[in-house]
């Protein structure tokens, strides 16, 4: 890479809504784009250029926000005591909801349909955020999710009809 | 459904703040140091473990030492 600062200045916005995207708050979001470009950095002389770059990038900032996200879960449940109920721990998993790219007067809405698409499975959950809120196309999410066009169509059905079931509860 | 949705479209993009790339350099710098102090440990692990092998090896020449002193037939509080 000739010159890492203006790498970093073409993708950083990219990276950034990603991941807060996924975790909903600044804090988080700094950590884990560090992260991405760190690992985009490392991995970029073995980087086989079979996909395009942007593509890679976004699979590696999914694959960071969910570990980021899985990480922060595990650390949250070690810390609760032992008596409190894994739904009561997921509860408070979007309170820290602080997403600045959210005007004031949808936040509670915006926050509320965070709040159980966090509680998706990570495909579902991907496809919702690539589509809905990076609005990329069928085309491109199915190759940074490396399945069919069809798939991604069959996901993001199955996705909204659990995300409306959680909306109704 | 596709309405409750579309609230998502009005999610406006930002821009990361300008302290970030500092922190990445700094993180890279952190990677960089972090070999030799690998080094360093493992030359302090292998030390204490030559030191424990040395100091190991020397108590057993000293027990069996101690103990031909006491297996020896020689007293020589007997010949007085």
């Amino acid at each position: 890479m000739s010159d890492p600062k203006a790498f970093y200045d073409k993708h950083k916005t990219l990276v950034y809504n990603l991941a807060l995207n996924y975790c909903g708050n600044k804090e988080d979001a700094e950590e884990i784009t560090q992260d991405v470009f760190l690992t985009v950095f490392k991995k970029m002389s073995i980087f086989r250029h079979e996909s395009k770059i942007e593509t890679w990038i976004y699979r590696v900032a999914i694959n960071k926000s969910l570990d980021y996200l899985k990480a922060k879960k595990r650390f949250k449940r070690n810390f609760i005591n032992d008596g409190v109920f894994i739904d009561q721990v997921s509860q408070t998993e979007f309170s820290d909801f602080n997403h600045p790219g959210v005007l004031l007067e949808s936040k509670e809405k915006i926050q509320e349909i965070y709040s159980c698409i966090n509680k998706l499975p990570e495909d579902y959950r991907t496809v919702i955020i690539l589509l809905k809120i990076e609005n990329r196309t069928y085309k491109e999410v199915s190759e940074i999710m490396k399945i069919s066009i069809k798939a991604v169509e069959s996901l993001f059905n199955r996705a909204k009809k659990k995300l409306d079931s959680l909306l109704k509860k | 459904m596709q309405d409750k949705l579309e609230i998502l479209n009005t999610i406006k993009k930002v821009s990361p703040p300008d302290y970030l790339y500092d922190k990445i350099l700094e993180r890279i710098n952190n990677n960089k140091i972090q070999p030799p102090l690998v080094y360093t440990y493992a030359a302090c692990i292998l030390l204490l473990i030559a030191f424990n092998i040395f100091s190991f090896s020397f108590s057993v020449d000293a027990n069996s030492a101690s103990i031909n002193i006491v297996d020896s037939p020689l007293n020589y509080l007997s010949y007085e």
